[in-house]
């Protein structure tokens, strides 16, 4: 072989290595037709390089194989977390970010976004009833019906629970109450759910966002609108007001000082006495909590006992109520100055806490603590608590009574006009409403009617006590009518623990015969006492 | 380039096509060997192997065959060509046939394929070729 040609080759394979070091893969060295061993270094060399290159194009590929593979798992996240899974509309952070979208066009001169914040107003009862498929089910054809509702430019949420939001990208306010109206309109429609048709009505809150105003900030104040729609009642629309966020952060404070309140014991009980008509004793005492507020004075139930239950304070505030009033029944029954045999306190019990399954147990506790019995106990629950009950509050009341704790329907005859209920239901005694008693004494047609009434009791196997009593002539009548137990300002106003020992200690009240009643009886002043001058002192 | 004995029919010979000056012939020899002859001085396609491949199957009938792959003389093959190799189902033990320094180095390039895991050599010699695929 002549050596030009190998040195040829030498420098061709040099060359050919520093170009396949430099990363040029696709080079091929040339080979003779000799095929020596320079020719099989050479091919070695091309093999190698092939090899390299086959590799280097393999890995390339699966590179970008496994680079769309990501994107398309990442674009199928965002996905997700953007989505709400039950409904498939878009879900808090989405709407967050529409919103925040909507609010940057705004900035640039289109129109507002307008919020419409919505929550369905049975759907717990739903749930509670048919369970959360059904739940479920109704969610989904809400969520198809405020699509169907709106144009395909507004944007549907689910928030969470029944809450949704349809956002308005560039709207005016009488365009957001339309589409408020549709909606109202489209949710209140029956649903189908194959056995059951339920209705699920829903209330509105609507802002209109302001220039600069953040994205939380509109929902804010949607949110604000819907809990001033809610508070009106169902089947609302509400615009944002200012005074609304003022009020709610009110509410909010207040919130905050009772659950304060109830630990820093500015609680405090009153008790009324509940009156055995036939002798006049003292059989028990109602307990009323009132709240000694640090600025705003002695507060009345009525004045925190809607706040504490909707935010849950009256889990607390039950427990301490019972405890407290507990352990003064026990003091009454202990001392030794008081003839207070088969003395016994009534305690109120929201229907919030009859659906918690500590009850029982709590209540036992309690009652253990305080060392009274089960059967001085009695537990006032309003009628449309017991009567509109599901499976849980059933186990609660079923719980207490096989303790022992006596029930007793609180307000009968204002909520209910059934009177079928009256003899399945699980308690023990019924208090007459103050309304139905009032005109007693000065409408004979009134006397016939209560008297019916307490007939009806007694019929179903049970015992009435009437509240309101607040003249001589009425706990005459009722008397007279066979009413065993009687409580109202006749007798005694709500007071504290000292001034019921003090009646206690006075004895029996006098209960007035029908000769001995007139007109002068009717103030509530001027009760009919055995003896003992002064007992109701605050009055 | 390497003809079929006249007493053994050629089972496949596909055109030449590409670079390869001749096709790839394939046969069944007397002593139950498959043979397979690549053309000298060609450049072997994955096209022309796969089609090779068809052929050898057909031969094989569904059983194992040992099999001489004559590579002397050829110029280039790709990788295409190596994965048809180590892809045979219907093989029993490959030789590996060649003269000189860059057969050698082919054939090693075939070798060092991952193959099915059959026996496979490289020999000069053909009857030596032979007499290993018999031992197998």
């Amino acid at each position: 072989m002549p050596s030009e040609l190998q040195d040829h080759r030498m420098e061709a394979l040099v060359e050919g290595i520093v170009r396949i070091a430099g990363g040029d893969l696709g080079v091929r060295i040339d080979r003779s037709a000799a095929r020596d061993d320079i020719d099989a270094v050479i091919t070695g060399i091309n093999f190698m390089a092939e090899d390299l290159e086959t590799i280097y194009r393999d890995l390339e590929q699966r590179v970008t194989t496994r680079t769309a593979m990501l994107h398309e798992a990442h674009a199928a996240m965002e996905q997700m977390a953007m989505t709400d899974q039950l409904t498939t509309l878009h879900n808090r952070t989405a709407l967050t970010r529409l919103i925040g979208q909507a609010l940057a066009e705004a900035a640039r001169g289109e129109l507002p976004p307008a919020l419409l914040l919505l929550d369905l107003d049975s759907f717990k009862i739903i749930n509670d009833t048919l369970g959360h498929l059904a739940g479920d089910e109704v969610l989904k054809k809400v969520s198809q019906r405020l699509r169907e509702a709106v144009r395909n430019t507004d944007a549907v949420a689910r928030l969470g629970g029944d809450e949704f939001a349809v956002l308005l990208p560039a709207a005016t306010i009488s365009q957001a109450k339309r589409a408020a109206n549709r909606i109202l309109k489209a949710v209140s429609e029956s649903i189908d759910l194959g056995e059951h048709t339920v209705a699920c009505g829903t209330s509105i809150g609507i802002q209109l966002a302001r220039s600069g105003q953040s994205a939380q900030d509109l929902l804010l104040e949607a949110d604000t609108a819907l809990y001033a729609a809610k508070t009106e009642g169902r089947g609302n629309v509400k615009v944002f007001e200012a005074v609304m966020l003022q009020a709610r952060q009110l509410h909010s404070m207040m919130a905050t000082e009772l659950r304060d309140a109830v630990r820093d014991d500015q609680l405090i009980l009153h008790y009324q006495p509940v009156v055995e008509l036939a002798t006049g004793r003292i059989e028990g005492v109602e307990a009323l909590v009132r709240w000694n507020h640090p600025t705003r004075g002695l507060l009345m139930p009525d004045d925190f006992i809607p706040m504490a239950e909707e935010t849950g304070i009256i889990v607390e505030l039950g427990k301490w109520v019972l405890g407290s009033a507990t352990r003064q029944l026990r003091r009454w029954q202990i001392d030794p100055q008081l003839n207070s045999g088969g003395f016994n306190v009534r305690v109120n019990l929201s229907a919030h806490e009859l659906q918690r399954l500590e009850l029982v147990d709590d209540v036992r506790d309690t009652l253990s603590a305080s060392e009274v019995q089960a059967s001085d106990v009695i537990i006032e629950i309003t009628e449309s608590a017991i009567v509109t009950g599901d499976n849980l509050d059933q186990y609660s009341l079923n719980g207490l009574r096989k303790m022992g704790v006596r029930l007793e329907i609180d307000d009968f005859g204002t909520g209910y006009s059934s009177i079928r209920y009256l003899r399945r239901l699980p308690v023990d005694v019924v208090k007459v409403d103050r309304s139905l008693i009032a005109d007693l004494g000065t409408d004979p047609r009134e006397g016939e009617f209560v008297a019916a009434i307490l007939g009806l009791i007694r019929a179903a196997g049970l015992k009435a006590l009437a509240e309101g009593i607040e003249t001589a002539q009425q706990a005459e009548e009722l008397t007279r009518m066979g009413c065993l137990s009687g409580q109202g300002y006749f007798f005694s106003r709500p007071v504290p623990a000292a001034e019921i020992t003090a009646l206690l200690k006075a004895g029996p009240y006098k209960i007035p015969h029908s000769s001995q009643t007139s007109q002068s009886d009717r103030c509530p002043k001027l009760p009919q006492k055995a003896n003992g001058p002064g007992t109701l002192a605050d009055q | 380039m390497t003809s079929a004995p006249a007493d053994v029919p050629e089972s496949a010979a596909p055109s030449a096509t590409g670079s390869s000056l001749d096709a790839i012939r394939v046969w069944l020899s007397s002593e139950g060997i498959i043979r397979v002859k690549l053309p000298e001085n060609a450049a072997i396609t994955g096209e022309q192997a796969r089609t090779a491949g068809v052929a050898v199957r057909s031969l094989a009938e569904g059983q194992l065959h040992p099999l001489i792959l004559d590579l002397t003389g050829v110029d280039s093959v790709t990788t295409e060509v190596r994965n048809v190799y180590a892809n045979s189902t219907v093989v029993s033990a490959f030789a590996l046939l060649g003269a000189g320094p860059v057969d050698r180095v082919i054939a090693h390039h075939f070798l060092g394929a991952e193959s099915v895991g059959v026996p496979a050599e490289f020999f000069t010699s053909e009857p030596a070729a032979i007499s290993w695929l018999q031992e197998q």
